[in-house]
């Protein structure tokens, strides 16, 4: 499982993150992007020594200032589940369109011509990028 | 075959550049060394205490704070008695220009 996968099914969730600077925040995370940007909310901030408190009502962390989230032990369980879903979608959606030759020449009504005989890249072949591995592909 | 790709599912350690000490199940890596680790364990080594283990639980580290993540060999591992085990405190990594 992807690292940022399981971030982003983090959101919702309480999570503590430690920055560079040893300064720790808890907080539920409110949002994430693909740098680890974070926006939490209902946040404790710790000062590194832990001697000092604050409370923030909500704060956004650069990703880059990160040293460690701890996240609570669900979210990994629920992490795969989702990540299980998102395989047998695939699979179903991939499945009518395998017999979808009529498919790619009644919608254009057209005879098509180079390319669109040829086209639809994934769509007439039912291939997303999980699809060549058959069914046991890991990513 | 090379990278963390064989490690995915097995205890593995991880020393981050502030120089801790985590073990734990490594469950996921990515392009920039970004960890997931399962039941990660912190072990405080310290030169008159026996280790200390702190349970942490569901860990994500983020790449640049990794400097090591190693195979644990299960049976050297459980021949060690960490009770017995001191050491001095690992040292930070700095890195240097850009």
């Amino acid at each position: 499982m992807l690292p940022l996968t399981l971030l982003n099914t983090s959101q919702g969730h309480p999570m503590l993150v430690e920055l560079k600077s040893g300064e720790t925040l808890n907080g539920h995370l409110v949002n994430c992007d693909a740098w680890m940007n974070l926006t939490l909310k209902e946040v404790v901030q710790t000062n590194s020594d832990g001697t000092r408190f604050f409370r923030l009502p909500e704060c956004y962390v650069r990703g880059n200032n990160i040293k460690y989230l701890r996240v609570p032990d669900e979210v990994l369980d629920i992490a795969r589940e989702k990540n299980q879903q998102q395989r047998e979608e695939q699979r179903k959606s991939s499945q009518p369109q395998r017999g979808g030759y009529n498919r790619q020449y009644s919608s254009s009504g057209q005879r098509g011509g180079f390319n669109r005989n040829r086209g639809g890249g994934n769509v007439g072949r039912g291939g997303g990028q999980f699809q060549r591995g058959g069914r046991g592909t890991k990513y | 075959m090379s990278g963390l790709a064989q490690y995915v599912g097995k205890a593995v350690v991880v020393i981050t550049s502030d120089g801790r000490l985590f073990t734990g199940i490594l469950q996921g890596y990515d392009q920039t060394t970004n960890i997931i680790l399962e039941s990660a364990k912190e072990r405080v080594i310290t030169p008159d205490a026996p280790t200390e283990v702190l349970d942490l639980g569901l860990y994500l580290l983020r790449g640049e704070s990794v400097a090591l993540c190693g195979l644990v060999d299960d049976e050297i591992d459980s021949q060690i008695d960490w009770d017995k085990v001191r050491g001095l405190r690992l040292g930070e990594t700095k890195k240097l220009g850009l």
